[in-house]
C-alpha cells in the first residue's frame, strides 16, 4: 500500500494553491490600486501649489515601493497545500476528503486506503478553476486607471513652480558637485586609524549636505565645518610638526651613537637598551647630541626637550639607569607628539577641503544672476575671510584699510538683473611656494670691487622672482615653508633662542592662517 | 476486527430505522441517540413531559439487545437505591454475613428517567459509574457491563421539583439534547399510533457484541490534524478567560471542560461513519458541536436576563471559530 499522497490529489491541490496566489494578488490590486493612485493625485496636486520638489519623488517611490511590495506580498503569501485543500473542501462540501488524503497518508490499515480513494475521487471531480475564478473588481480598476491617468498629467503639464524646482535641482547638483572632494577624503580616512574623529566629523557633514538644495544653507555648513576643524588643529601645529619631522630627519641622517638607522622613536628606545654598551668617547658624544637634539625640540616638543635634555645630564653624571629612563620617555613623548602632528595634519587637510568646498560653492553663486546688496568690512594685514554669492548691482561697499584684503558678506542673488559683486567674496592673500631643489638663477656680472678683474662674478642672485611666478594660497604654502624651515633650523647652527624665534614666527602665521 | 465502514453504517441505519418504526418524526434527537450508543457515550435527554424521551430510550433498549434497566429518579431516591448496597445474609445453617445487593445501575442500558428531580446528592452517586465504569461499594468497586450508557431524562429547570444536576455530572453526558415539540403532522400521527390496539413491534437489529465492535470501531476512526484542530479552538474560544468572543465574554462564566472537546471529537467519529465517510471533517465537528457543548457552558446571570441560552452561544462560538479553508487569503 503506498503511502505516498496520490498524484491527482496534488495536482489539483497546487493548481489550488496557484488559483489562491492569483486571487490574493487580485485582491491586492484589487484595493490596493485606487488607494496608491489617490496617493499620487495628492502628491501631484502637491506640486502645482507649492515648490517642493519631493512630492515629485515621493509619488515615484510610492508607485515603485506599492508596485514592489504587492509582488512582494502576493509572492511570500503563506498558502500550504492543507490550507488549499481546505479551501476546496468547504467549497466543494467534500468533507475533509481532500485535507484527510493529504494528513493521513501515513495510514496503513483499511482507513488509509478508503482516505486515500475519497480524496482521488473528490480531486477528480474537482475543477479549480470553476471553483476559485480570479476576479478583478474592475470598477475600483477604472477609478485607479482613472486617478492614474489625472496623475500623470499633472506632472506633464508645465505649472509655475517648474523653474523653482528646476533651480533647486541645480543647487543639489553644485552642492553635491563641490562634495566630491570630501567624500574621496572621507574614504582615504577611513583607512587611517588616527584620522577617525575628523572622518566622522565629514560625515557628519556631507550627511548635512546630503539632499540640500540651498546653496547658502550648504556655504553655511561648510564654513561651519570648517571653523571646527580649524579648531581641531592645535595653534603650534607647526612647530610641533617641524620639530617632529626635525628630529626624525636629524636621526635619519645621523643616528645616534649604538643605535641603528630607523625611526627616531626606535632609536631612542634602542638606545635606552644600550647605554651600557657604550664607550666613553661615544657617551661623551652622545651627551652633547642630545643637548643639540633638546635645543631643537625646546620651541616645538617641549617634552621630548626635556627628556632629552635631562638625558644629556644623567649620561655626563654617569647615571646610566636614569639617562635609559630619559630616553624611553623621550621615545614615548616623541611618539605622543607624533601621533598629535598627524591628527592635525588630518584636520588641517580635511578643513582645507571644507574651504575649497565652500570656495567652488560660492564661486557658482557669483555666476549666478540676480540683483544683490552687498556689506562687507575689509581687516587689514592681507588675510580676510568672508562669504558671498550672487553677482547683480552691488550697493554695499568694502571698507578696509590699505593692503588688505576685503572680507564681507554678499548680498544674496536673485534672478532677473546681472551685475556682479567685487566685495562680496573674501579673499586670502596669495604667496610664492617655496624653492624647490636648489633653485638659484643665472650667474649675474657685476661691476667689481676695487682691485677686482673687470667681468669677475662676485655673487649670484635669484632671478625667479617677478612676472610669471606661480603663486598659491597662503594656507595651502604654509605648511611647506614651515617644513623648510624646520629643515633650515636642522641644517643651520642657530641658537635655541633663533630657532624658537622661528619656531613662533610660523605659529603666528598659522594663527592668522586660520584666523 | 471484522468490521467496515459500510457494515457501520448499515447497523446505524438499521437503529435509526427501527427507532423511527416507533418514534415519529424527530430525526436529530434520533441521530443524537445513535450517536452516543455507537459512540459509547452518555445522553441527557431534555424536554417537557409527555415528549416520548422515556418510549425513545426504552425502544433504545429493544433494538440493540442491552440489558435495560430504569431508575426513576424521586426527591427520596437514596444513593444506594442506585448503585446497591451491603446487605446482612443468613444462610440456612443460621450464619450471617454481608452479601452485596447490585443496584439498577448494573445494566447495558441505564434509563435515569426524571433525572433533575432527585437530590443532587443521590445524583452524585451516578458520577463513578457513568466516568469510571465501575461502581464502588463498600470499599470494593466492581466493574459495570459493557457497552454502559446512562440515557437521562429531564425536565426543564423551570418546573416544580427539580434540582440543577452538577456540574461535575453535566459534564459527564457526552450529548445534552434539547426534545423539541413536534409539529402538527407528527402529533398527528403519534396520536393515531398510540391510541389504536396494536402495538409496534420492534425487533433487535444488533446484539451486545456486535454493539461493542461497533463503538469500538467508531474510536477508530481518524480525525485529520486541522480538523482536531478545530474542535479543541472551538472549545478553547468557549473559555471566557481567553476567547475573543463577544458573547463568551459577555454571558459565559465557565467555558467547555476537556471532556466537551473529547465529545465533540467522539461524537464527530460517529457522525462521519454513519455517513459511510473513513474521517472525521469540520462539518462533523460542527453537527455535534450544539450537543455536545450547551451542557457545559455555565452562563452568568446577565445571560438570563438577556435572555440568552446556550444554543445561543454556541452559535456565536460556530460563527466566530474560522473553520480550515473558509478564510482564503490565510490558506
Amino acid at each position: 500500500m503506498s503511502s505516498a499522497v496520490p498524484t491527482t490529489v496534488v495536482a489539483v491541490v497546487d493548481a489550488a494553491r496557484r488559483r489562491l496566489r492569483a486571487r490574493y494578488g487580485a485582491a491586492l490590486v484589487s484595493f490596493g490600486a485606487p488607494l496608491v493612485a489617490g496617493i499620487c493625485v495628492a502628491l501631484v496636486a502637491l506640486t502645482w501649489v507649492t515648490p517642493w520638489v519631493w512630492p515629485q519623488t515621493a509619488a515615484a517611490a510610492v508607485v515603485v515601493i506599492s508596485v514592489v511590495g504587492w509582488l512582494w506580498r502576493t509572492l511570500r503569501q503563506p498558502i500550504s497545500r492543507l490550507g488549499a485543500a481546505s479551501v476546496l473542501d468547504r467549497r466543494c462540501r467534500t468533507h475533509d476528503a481532500l485535507g484527510a488524503g493529504l494528513v493521513e497518508v501515513e495510514r496503513a490499515d483499511a482507513f488509509g486506503a478508503a482516505i486515500r480513494d475519497r480524496a482521488v475521487a473528490a480531486a477528480e471531480a474537482t475543477s479549480v478553476p470553476a471553483i476559485l475564478p480570479v476576479r478583478l473588481d474592475v470598477r475600483r480598476l477604472l477609478v485607479a486607471l482613472a486617478l492614474a491617468l489625472i496623475a500623470v498629467a499633472g506632472l506633464v503639464v508645465p505649472n509655475r513652480h517648474d523653474e523653482a524646482r528646476a533651480a533647486a535641482a541645480a543647487e543639489q547638483r553644485t552642492i553635491a558637485a563641490a562634495t566630491e572632494e570630501l567624500e574621496d577624503l572621507v574614504e582615504e580616512l577611513g583607512d587611517e586609524p588616527l584620522a577617525e574623529e575628523t572622518a566622522d566629523q565629514l560625515e557628519a557633514l556631507l550627511a548635512e549636505l546630503d539632499g540640500l538644495d540651498d546653496i547658502d544653507t550648504a556655504l553655511e555648513e561648510l564654513r561651519t565645518a570648517q571653523s571646527q576643524l580649524d579648531l581641531a588643529t592645535p595653534r603650534s601645529h607647526l612647530s610641533q610638526r617641524a620639530a617632529t619631522s626635525g628630529l626624525e630627519r636629524s636621526l635619519d641622517a645621523q643616528p645616534l651613537p649604538g643605535a641603528a638607522s630607523g625611526a627616531a622613536a626606535d632609536q631612542l628606545d634602542q638606545l635606552s637598551r644600550s647605554m651600557e654598551d657604550l664607550t666613553a668617547e661615544e657617551t661623551a658624544a652622545l651627551a652633547d647630541r642630545l643637548d643639540a637634539l633638546a635645543a631643537t625640540q625646546a620651541a616645538g616638543s617641549p617634552a621630548v626637550s626635556a627628556a632629552m635634555a635631562a638625558a644629556a645630564d644623567a649620561v655626563r653624571s654617569g647615571d646610566l639607569g636614569a639617562a635609559a629612563s630619559a630616553l624611553a620617555e623621550a621615545s614615548a613623548a616623541h611618539r605622543s607628539q607624533s601621533d598629535q602632528v598627524e591628527r592635525g595634519d588630518t584636520a588641517a587637510r580635511a578643513a582645507d577641503a571644507t574651504r575649497r568646498a565652500a570656495e567652488d560653492l560660492a564661486e557658482h553663486g557669483e555666476g549666478g544672476q540676480g540683483q544683490g546688496q552687498g556689506q562687507g568690512e575689509g581687516q587689514g594685514q592681507g588675510q580676510g575671510a568672508g562669504q558671498g554669492r550672487g553677482g547683480g548691482q552691488p550697493s554695499g561697499e568694502v571698507a578696509g584699510s590699505t593692503g588688505g584684503t576685503g572680507a564681507g558678506q554678499g548680498g544674496q542673488g536673485q534672478s532677473g538683473q546681472t551685475g556682479d559683486n567685487p566685495g562680496a567674496r573674501g579673499e586670502e592673500p596669495e604667496v610664492a611656494p617655496p624653492l624647490e631643489g636648489e633653485g638659484f638663477g643665472d650667474p649675474l656680472d657685476l661691476a667689481g670691487a676695487a682691485g677686482g678683474e673687470p667681468g669677475a662674478v662676485v655673487g649670484e642672485g635669484d632671478t625667479r622672482s617677478g612676472p610669471g611666478v606661480i603663486t598659491r594660497s597662503q594656507a595651502e604654502t604654509l605648511a611647506e615653508f614651515a617644513d623648510r624651515a624646520a629643515e633650515a633650523l636642522d641644517s643651520l647652527q642657530l641658537s635655541p633662542t633663533d630657532q624658537q624665534l622661528v619656531a613662533r614666527y610660523f605659529e603666528h602665521l598659522n594663527e592668522e592662517a586660520q584666523r | 476486527m471484522s468490521i467496515s465502514i459500510d457494515d457501520y453504517a448499515d447497523a446505524a441505519d438499521a437503529i435509526i430505522a427501527e427507532i423511527g418504526s416507533v418514534i415519529v418524526g424527530q430525526a436529530d434527537l434520533v441521530r443524537d441517540v445513535a450517536t452516543c450508543l455507537l459512540a459509547e457515550g452518555h445522553l441527557l435527554l431534555e424536554g417537557v413531559p409527555g415528549l416520548g424521551k422515556t418510549e425513545l430510550l426504552k425502544v433504545l433498549g429493544r433494538v440493540t439487545g442491552l440489558e435495560f434497566s430504569r431508575i426513576q429518579f424521586t426527591p427520596d431516591l437514596m444513593p444506594a437505591d442506585i448503585v446497591g448496597t451491603d446487605v446482612l445474609y443468613q444462610d440456612d445453617a443460621g450464619n450471617r454475613s454481608f452479601r452485596y445487593e447490585a443496584g439498577p445501575i448494573f445494566a447495558g442500558l441505564v434509563l435515569a428517567d426524571e433525572v433533575n428531580r432527585a437530590s443532587p446528592k443521590t445524583q452524585a452517586a451516578m458520577l463513578e459509574a457513568m466516568q469510571e465504569r465501575s461502581v464502588t461499594v463498600g470499599g470494593v468497586t466492581r466493574d459495570l457491563p459493557r457497552p454502559f450508557l446512562v440515557m437521562a431524562t429531564q425536565n426543564p429547570l423551570e418546573m416544580e421539583g427539580t434540582y440543577p444536576l452538577p456540574e461535575a455530572q453535566l459534564d459527564r453526558f457526552m450529548f445534552k439534547t434539547v426534545v423539541p415539540y413536534p409539529s402538527a403532522d407528527e402529533l398527528e400521527e403519534i396520536v393515531l399510533r398510540t391510541t389504536g390496539v396494536g402495538r409496534a413491534d420492534v425487533s433487535e437489529v444488533v446484539d451486545t457484541a456486535r454493539l461493542a465492535e461497533l463503538v469500538s470501531f467508531t474510536r477508530s476512526v481518524p480525525v485529520p490534524l486541522h480538523v482536531g484542530r478545530y474542535a479543541v479552538d472551538l472549545v478553547h474560544r468557549s473559555q471566557p478567560a481567553t476567547t475573543a468572543v463577544d458573547a463568551v465574554k459577555d454571558y459565559v462564566r465557565f467555558g467547555a471542560s476537556p471532556r466537551g472537546a473529547q465529545a465533540l471529537i467522539l461524537g464527530a467519529k460517529a457522525v462521519a461513519l454513519m455517513q459511510r465517510r473513513p474521517s472525521v471533517s469540520v462539518e462533523d465537528i460542527r453537527a455535534v458541536a450544539p450537543s455536545a457543548l450547551r451542557h457545559r457552558l455555565v452562563l452568568g446571570y446577565e445571560a438570563a436576563a438577556d435572555g440568552v441560552a446556550a444554543d445561543d452561544i454556541v452559535d456565536a462560538l460556530l460563527a466566530a471559530t474560522e473553520a480550515p479553508g473558509e478564510g482564503e487569503a490565510g490558506a
